[in-house]
């Protein structure tokens, strides 16, 4: 009973601190409130987001303020094609004591922080690029045969601008899949532009304090993952997954996927995206403050988590399909309970 | 699955609402069925294809459906978690009470405490879950049918069907056949020859009279062509009873008699006609034998052999007596007939094919005993004749002549008996091949309407076609005055302008349709040697005017020929002179009504026309008498030298024709053409004089 009620105390410490963070990035950012939440949950479920939008929507604006927040080390790198790895990892020099004595030492670059903003990501070579979808999956940096791991909680935010292509290396689906979220940043509406309007044009900016601390942060993540999942709602995740994947490629099982799925996508999701579904799932339930997960914190978290997982084919581009599209048809025709379930329900 | 206690109620009653739904689903669906079955029944039983006991069971059985449906819906298993779902659903608890149940089914242990604490929250929450919410009852998906279907059945059951009468449907009555009225007549003369002999049998007068009266009835165009071939089946079925099963054992018999009676001079001759089957010819000659006896004795020597003719005539035995073989027949027949009513008594239904054996076996035996009967009677004849031959070698072995004489007169008695049912028998057989070429002048007849039906088809795409034929069988309508213009006006030509009379009946028959010129037609039209006189036609059918009957014999003779089958498959007669008529009748030729002169044109038979304004000169050629030339008499004589046709016809006809059926009772000739042989010598026989 005792656990019962530490449990519940937990959740609602969460919920009290998360709503706290909430209104304190809302005194800078009006509105997104979506994508608040989706880098919330990045945040807590130890992942990086990707954020999209065209330039002037408050991306780095709202990195920023979550640092600020958070009481986080910030850095920020602005990718372009000339930027090095060395530049984002750090690199060895050598340094000279008072008695004259030379040495190697490594000097950290700017992904030792809690949390990177990586501007434009597309902008930055390949090279460059992987350098830091490494350190984003191992959380450290080898240097000179010294490995440095980063300071947890280590949080990624890259954004890219989906108009601007040329010039541009668009990030391989592989490291695409290194991000928990896809992010799409919208126009901000009417009435959130006025407000902006009002808080950016005027003589005084919003000052935005850090209500939690790394401590509590790292405390959020793990209470995280106690979040209960029953079967039937891991396994909706599961069969979403699944259906992602054109004639059943996942399991050898044709005729699962829908129309749409077998005819514009090459590839499903990975298991690194059901993961990334279902620890999201978990972190949208305790937002609500409930224990365990839902179907519909499933659905909630599907299309953020999986729209940068599914890979097209020629046709879907040639088409101009987008993922969402699949996803929105995915969550319409994937049964919410099992076959079984299904049967016996009549 | 263990359910937490204040989920417990709400779950199970969704759970029993989910059970209820299916059970009425099932119920709703199968009644559909069971509808539909019980709709087939009544409407069955209604037009009684299905009597009321062999259709209750089916309608017990279809009543039965929906509550077996409405079990086994009920009887299927319902998911708790599937009830919990929608619980969560219809209160928006995000899956709440389905997760606290897959959670409390695990151990105790096993659970965390985030799991503990989700399944106290949906016991939290478990008080205000209304079951009717997470599933209201709603009418079964199938009931609108169901309703429907029961509507359906309560209409049919209340209808009431009244008995079924069928009516025949209104058909035409079918054409009447129409043969020609000349064929007729000569089946009709040929039955009446028949019939004028007094030695006919009276079941050959019955088929003859019958014969008679259905050529009677197609010459007044009574009968239709399935009437009158059932007819001549029937006629042909009474000859085929009164033929003679014995006949040829007869002949055979009387054969050998006479070939041993030729031994004698005195029987000679009676043996000869014996030899040719001509019994009557052989009673006369037995009869002038006996008066000869009386009168004037033979010489020792002709008697001896006379006697010792007549003995070995009187020892001839029949090779095998028919009325044994009949008899050994009729017995078979009769077993099997006994046996077939055996069947029949045990079986209260008899199939069709079985009653019109057993019908078929009885007229069969029938005619069995009337030829066992008839066969007996024979032999009975031929004992007599024997003995009384035998009679009469005895006699004048005791040099009794008297008494010879007087056997050999009721020998001739006796020959003049079998000569009567011989000739009977002969009447049948000419009668029998009479009745089977008036058949095949049916069926030959059917065929040329066909033919003209069909090339009348095809000539209704063709308007310039029609036209020409109509324009020649206008000309066989004009053929047909002149022939009687002709018959009237001219003694030299009278057989063949009578002819272009029939042919111009044949004309007022294409009028009704029997237009097309067949093979048959241009070979009778060559037979009646309306060749030459169709040629004429020619001028009437240019011009739409009859043509003279004097003038146009000559020409006719000179140039007249059968034409050609027509494009559209039917043939037509071609005819010199007629130019329009006959091009245009080459076309695809239609059913036209003939009613007088072609009225097409057919350009490409055109020349330029004659220039008139070309310079010519007027001569003028005049004969001049002189004594060079032979004188008229002496023309007259030169061909009469030559061969004018100085003997009877009616003897040329019936030398050829005797020889023309000689030849073809020996001679391999297909069947085909021997009715052409026949229908030929048919055609040309003489004929009385019109009055």
């Amino acid at each position: 009973m005792s656990d019962t009620k530490d449990t519940s105390a937990a959740v609602a410490a969460f919920g009290r601190d998360v709503a706290t963070l909430r209104a304190e990035i809302g005194k800078r950012i009006v509105g997104q409130g979506p994508i608040v939440d989706g880098v919330l949950t990045c945040l807590l479920a130890g992942g990086h987001a990707l954020l999209e939008g065209v330039p002037g929507l408050g991306k780095t604006m709202l990195v920023r303020t979550l640092s600020e927040a958070l009481d986080l080390r910030f850095s920020r790198v602005q990718f372009t094609p000339d930027l090095m790895p060395a530049d984002i990892l750090g690199t060895t020099v050598i340094e000279e004591d008072e008695a004259g004595r030379k040495s190697f030492e490594f000097r950290p670059g700017p992904i030792f922080a809690n949390i990177v903003l990586a501007d434009e990501v597309n902008r930055a070579t390949p090279k460059t690029q992987s350098a830091l979808l490494e350190v984003m999956q191992e959380h450290s940096v080898t240097v000179a045969r010294a490995t440095h791991t980063l300071d947890a909680p280590f949080f990624v935010l890259a954004t890219q601008n989906p108009l601007e292509m040329e010039g541009t290396y668009p990030l391989p689906e592989a490291q695409l899949d290194r991000f928990l979220f896809k992010l799409h940043v919208t126009f901000p509406s009417r009435d959130e532009l006025h407000a902006i309007l009002d808080r950016t044009t005027g003589t005084t900016a919003p000052r935005v304090e850090p209500v939690l601390d790394k401590a509590r942060v790292l405390a959020m993540m793990r209470l995280v993952r106690d979040v209960a999942v029953a079967r039937h709602v891991q396994d909706y995740a599961v069969r979403l997954v699944e259906a992602t994947h054109p004639a059943g490629a996942a399991r050898g099982d044709a005729g699962r996927a829908p129309e749409l799925v077998q005819k514009y996508v090459r590839f499903g999701a990975s298991p690194r995206g059901a993961q990334a579904v279902l620890v999201a799932a978990k972190i949208q339930a305790l937002f609500a403050g409930r224990f365990s997960a839902s179907v519909d914190d499933v659905r909630a978290v599907a299309r953020p988590a999986l729209r940068h997982r599914l890979i097209l084919n020629f046709e879907g581009e040639a088409e101009g399909v987008r993922t969402d599209r699949v996803l929105d048809e995915l969550l319409a025709t994937v049964p919410e309970a099992a076959p079984s379930g299904k049967s016996a329900r009549g | 699955m263990s359910v937490p206690v204040p989920l417990r109620r709400p779950v199970l009653a969704v759970a029993r609402r989910l059970r209820l739904q299916r059970a009425l689903d099932a119920a709703a669906t199968l009644s559909v069925a069971s509808l539909g079955l019980a709709a087939a029944l009544v409407a069955a039983v209604k037009t009684r294809a299905v009597g009321p006991d062999d259709a209750l069971p089916w309608l017990v059985g279809a009543a039965a459906l929906p509550a077996l449906g409405a079990l086994l819906g009920a009887a299927r298993r319902v998911s708790m978690l599937v009830a919990a779902q929608r619980l969560d659903r219809a209160h928006a608890l995000h899956d709440r009470t389905a997760s606290a149940l897959s959670f409390a089914a695990l151990p105790a242990d096993a659970r965390t405490a985030f799991m503990e604490a989700a399944i106290d929250d949906a016991c939290a929450h478990a008080a205000g879950l209304v079951p009717a919410r997470a599933f209201p009852l709603r009418a079964p998906r199938d009931t609108v049918a169901a309703l429907g279907l029961a509507l359906a059945v309560a209409g049919l059951a209340l209808l009431e069907v009244p008995d079924v009468i069928v009516r025949p449907a209104p058909t035409q009555p079918p054409a009447a056949l129409v043969l020609h009225a000349d064929d007729l007549e000569a089946f009709r003369n040929d039955v009446r020859e028949a019939l004028a002999d007094p030695a006919l049998e009276r079941e050959v007068r019955d088929a003859a009279t019958r014969f008679d009266g259905l050529v009677g009835d197609l010459a007044a165009q009574r009968l239709a062509r399935t009437d009158a071939l059932r007819a001549l089946q029937q006629v042909q079925d009474a000859l085929e009873d009164a033929r003679r099963a014995d006949a040829d054992n007869l002949r055979e018999t009387l054969s050998q008699v006479a070939t041993e009676l030729a031994r004698s001079p005195q029987t000679e001759p009676a043996a000869r006609a014996l030899r040719d089957a001509d019994a009557r010819r052989a009673a006369d000659d037995m009869q002038r034998l006996s008066e000869a006896l009386r009168q004037s004795p033979p010489s020792r020597r002709e008697l001896d052999r006379l006697r010792e003719a007549l003995a070995r005539a009187a020892a001839t035995r029949p090779p095998a007596p028919s009325s044994e073989s009949l008899a050994q027949r009729r017995a078979e027949v009769e077993r099997l007939l006994q046996r077939q009513r055996d069947q029949q008594a045990a079986q209260q239904a008899q199939p069709e094919p079985e009653r019109r054996l057993l019908e078929r076996r009885r007229r069969e035996l029938q005619r069995l005993e009337r030829e066992q009967a008839g066969a007996q009677a024979q032999e009975r004849r031929l004992e007599r004749l024997q003995r009384e031959l035998g009679h009469a070698g005895e006699r004048l072995s005791q040099q009794d002549r008297e008494q010879a004489a007087q056997s050999l007169a009721r020998s001739a008695e006796e020959l003049n008996r079998m000569a009567r049912t011989q000739q009977s028998e002969q009447q049948r057989r000419a009668l029998a091949e009479r009745l089977s070429e008036l058949r095949e002048l049916v069926r030959r007849q059917r065929e040329q309407q066909a033919q003209a039906d069909a090339s009348g088809q095809q000539g209704q795409q063709g308007q310039q076609g029609q036209q020409g034929q109509q324009g020649q069988q206008g000309q066989q309508g004009q053929q047909g005055q002149q022939g009687q213009q002709g018959q009237q006006g001219q003694q030299g030509q009278q057989g063949q302008q009578g002819q272009q009379g029939q042919q111009g009946q044949q004309g007022q028959q294409g009028q009704q349709g029997q237009q097309g010129a067949s093979r048959m037609d241009r070979f009778v039209a060559q037979a009646r040697g309306g060749a030459g006189a169709m040629g004429r036609a020619g001028r009437p059918g240019q011009t739409g005017q009859s043509g003279q009957p004097g003038e146009a014999g000559s020409s006719g003779q000179t140039a007249g020929h059968v034409g050609v089958p027509g494009q559209g498959g039917s043939a037509v007669l071609e005819m010199p002179g007629a130019s329009q008529g006959s091009a245009q009748g080459n076309m695809p030729g239609g059913m036209g009504q003939g009613p007088g002169a072609g009225a097409g044109h057919d350009t490409t038979g055109l020349d330029a026309p004659t220039r008139l304004d070309g310079t010519r000169q007027a001569t003028r050629v005049q004969g001049e008498a002189s004594e060079r030339g032979p004188t008229r008499s002496e023309v007259i004589l030169g061909a009469a030298e030559r061969g004018f046709a100085a003997r009877d016809y009616r003897r040329v006809y019936a030398d050829y024709e005797s020889h023309a059926t000689e030849v073809l009772e020996q001679d391999q000739i297909p069947g085909g053409y021997r009715f052409y042989v026949r229908r030929y010598f048919q055609l040309i026989r003489p004929r009385e004089p019109q009055p």
